[in-house]
């Protein structure tokens, strides 16, 4: 066995070593940087603590990105879950067309986010778009601001996301429902359970797991947003629809003040380690116990 | 099953359920990790090498020009500055480097930081004189001094003081300026402007009387396109030197003028009332569209520079007027394009030629006409200059005096640009002068120049 441990360990070492020095090293690299007090061109190290953490917390606009930030993952989580999910269940149905509607539906996973934002962007404009068609069918007194909107610009750029991405999450409950043995469902239908009861007591808490992990992917998405943003509002009228990720990008490009961009960037990780680390640790705990 | 003795174990997935377990031989593992190995090392010398710009062939015969001129007459220009290059220096071969998106070539700026910051600069990259320039490279000392350049070819005797005062850190010009662009100007459409029954504002108070004529005909007096855009920073920025004047608006970049005071606060006052004179979906048009609200007549005049005119020309509108912005006659915010020489170039004696041909007469002749700019030599050749270009040219020779423009960074640094730029589109949407002042007042107390 000695032999193949090593020989594990050489074949793995190359991955090792990249995530090591691209991953962690720079994590740590970034922190030691967003604690000293780099504002220009020429860093200066002297250590500023938590200075520049409390600078960015201390902006109006960082209180904009973490509620963009509950708003979009809510919204977008939301539709891509239902969505998928519907998708999935309506697809299963083994249609005649079966691979042509699949393939129609994932394809937006294919379009990059800045095609995504630039669509979108012409779609959502009020004077343009959607709102036309609304005045074509007679509607016309309906005419949102869609992404303009102060208060709910960003449910208009979670839409847009989840178009994109609806079609993965559909794809990977499709797989889920596809491996669920179809004796459970005979059985709970001999039982006596209708179709809504066996998809509430059957078929949805076995597909537990394929719904953490979209929680998880989708979660990852909407921490990280930036792309979509960009192209489709710039940050929104007035930051409306500002997120974290644009808020780091401009401080250290624009503004040359790489702390402060490297603070954002560290606050980022945690908030995406607040979701991952818990699931990490209760699958661990799960498999030791042997309960997972 | 027993694995063979010289197989490798590729993968077991679910040991205890004894599903499938996968093996491949020894050998043919070792060969297809020598076939990788080898794929991977020749593709990251291959990326090595492709990315020494200048190291491949002998030095100095290689020359790497960065800019965001990537379309329309900017190109035409880049182009006709290249062919009086080569006629001068023959057998030096031109790379153009040229990165466009984003208006202010905010995509080549992050490139070149990363380029610079890790040693690999450009022979010369084009930017804007000023604070910014001087702030981000020149104090940073990645900049060559170029005092004997300017003694050699004479500048100080065809350009004016302000600009080589712009140019310069400590006593000595640090970049060498192509083109004179002038920030504060009013752009119209004639045949809006004879439709409303007025004439080009002169005065701010005569522009709301405009305005309100205007509006009663349902046509919005102003032009602004705030999705990533400039526009109301274009506003503010001469409504500041209107209600200043020259020398309190040169006071906000030193300190002297506090951007608290009056008439700051008389400026962004103005500026809020100008939102309810302003195209209504000014939050969603591209702030590269601001010139096609006057040529597609939404909007009767805009406010901003005449690189606007460029805009017109590539849409074929010509029916556009010009005139200083409102109250701002006689002074010139000036905007140029220059080039200077990073410490470490790699091939120095053709990026200095470079230099010489952008500042000389032949260079800036035949570079401006396409850019639609003028040169800022007195001995410039005129021919070629359309209707506006002449009168820039006059407007350059009777300034009283010239001025840094705050957006697009020559007269603070980029902390504060970017500072003023997120209080300007703040504005858009609170359109609150007392907030946006306090949000001023706070950058400029961060800002090292002003607060020092």
């Amino acid at each position: 066995m000695t032999r193949d441990h090593w020989l594990g360990l050489l074949v793995l070492s190359p991955s090792l070593i990249a995530v090591g020095i691209f991953v962690y090293v720079f994590i740590g690299w970034s922190v030691y940087v967003s604690t000293i007090d780099w504002s220009g061109f020429v860093p200066d190290y002297t250590f500023k603590w938590l200075d520049n953490y409390w600078q960015v917390a201390t902006d109006p606009r960082f209180l904009t990105d973490l509620r963009n930030l509950v708003l979009f993952s809510v919204v977008f989580i939301g539709q891509c879950i239902v969505i998928g999910f519907i998708l999935a269940v309506l697809l299963n149905r083994h249609i005649k067309g079966e691979g042509i509607f699949r393939t129609i539906y994932i394809l937006p996973f294919a379009v990059s986010l800045v095609v995504t934002g630039v669509s979108w962007h012409w779609l959502m404009d009020p004077t343009t778009g959607i709102n036309l068609l609304l005045r074509a069918i007679g509607l016309g007194a309906i005419q949102p601001s869609w992404y303009l909107s102060q208060s709910w610009g960003i449910v208009a750029v979670a839409t847009a996301n989840s178009w994109q991405m609806c079609g993965y999450v559909m794809a990977i409950y499709l797989a889920g429902l596809r491996n669920i043995p179809t004796e459970l469902v005979e059985a709970a239908r001999m039982d006596g359970a209708g179709p809504f009861t066996i998809y509430r007591r059957v078929i949805i808490p076995l597909l537990a797991p394929v719904t953490v992990t979209a929680l998880l992917l989708t979660g990852m998405v909407s921490v990280k947003t930036f792309d979509l943003v960009v192209t489709m509002t710039g940050g929104g009228p007035g930051f409306a629809t500002d997120v974290l990720g644009l808020n780091m990008y401009q401080l250290a490009f624009q503004a040359n003040l790489y702390s402060q961009s490297a603070a954002v960037a560290v606050i980022m990780m945690m908030i995406a380690g607040l979701v991952l680390v818990p699931y990490v640790m209760n699958n661990r705990r799960l498999k030791r116990t042997g309960l997972g | 099953m027993p694995e063979p003795r010289n197989s490798i174990l590729i993968s077991t997935i679910n040991r205890a359920e004894g599903a499938t377990i996968m093996t491949i031989s020894r050998r043919n593992f070792l060969q297809a990790t020598a076939a990788g190995g080898a794929l991977l090392g020749t593709s990251v010398l291959a990326g090595c090498s492709a990315s020494k710009t200048g190291a491949v062939t002998a030095k100095d015969r290689n020359l790497e020009i960065f800019s965001w001129w990537t379309s329309g007459g900017e190109v035409q220009a880049l182009d006709a500055l290249y062919s009086v290059y080569r006629k001068q220096y023959p057998g030096v071969k031109i790379a153009n480097a040229a990165i466009g998106g984003a208006s202010g070539g905010t995509n080549m700026q992050a490139v070149l930081q990363s380029r610079m910051l890790g040693n690999q600069p450009p022979d010369s990259f084009q930017g804007h004189p000023g604070a910014e320039f001087i702030d981000s490279w020149v104090k940073t000392g990645a900049m060559e001094p170029l005092d004997k350049l300017y003694k050699d070819e004479g500048y100080a005797k065809v350009l004016p003081a302000a600009l080589i005062e712009m140019s310069s850190w400590q006593g000595k010009p640090y970049s060498v300026a192509v083109n004179a662009q002038r920030s504060n100007l009013t752009l119209y459409n004639k045949t809006l402007m004879k439709k409303v029954g007025g004439t080009v504002p002169t005065t701010w108070d005569e522009f709301f009387t405009l305005a309100d004529k205007a509006k009663a005909m349902g046509i919005p007096a102003i032009g602004l396109a705030e999705s990533g855009g400039n526009a109301t920073q274009c506003v503010v920025e001469k409504l500041l030197l209107a209600k200043l004047g020259p020398d309190g608006y040169k006071g906000l970049f030193n300190g002297k003028t506090d951007w608290g005071s009056q008439g700051v606060t008389a400026a962004l006052e103005t500026a809020a009332r100008c939102f309810a004179y302003a195209n209504p979906n000014y939050l969603s048009v591209i702030g590269s569209d601001e010139p096609s609200l006057v040529s597609s007549g939404q909007a009767l005049l805009i406010l901003n520079g005449d690189w606007c005119i460029g805009g017109f020309e590539a849409k074929n509108f010509t029916d556009y007027g010009w005139a200083p912005a409102p109250d701002t006659d006689g002074m010139f915010i000036l905007n140029s394009d220059s080039f200077g020489l990073p410490k470490g170039a790699p091939n120095p004696t053709p990026a200095l030629d470079w230099l010489k041909v952008v500042g000389s007469k032949e260079g800036q002749d035949a570079f401006n006409p396409p850019k639609g700019t003028i040169s800022p030599r007195s001995d410039r050749d005129d021919s070629h200059y359309n209707a506006y270009q002449h009168w820039a040219v006059n407007q350059w020779e009777t300034a009283k005096v010239f001025l840094p423009t705050i957006t697009d960074g020559s007269a603070t640094s980029t902390q504060f640009t970017t500072a003023w730029a997120n209080a300007m589109q703040s504005f858009d949407v609170n359109k609150d002068p007392a907030l946006t002042q306090a949000a001023l007042v706070k950058a400029a107390q961060s800002d090292k120049n002003i607060s020092s």
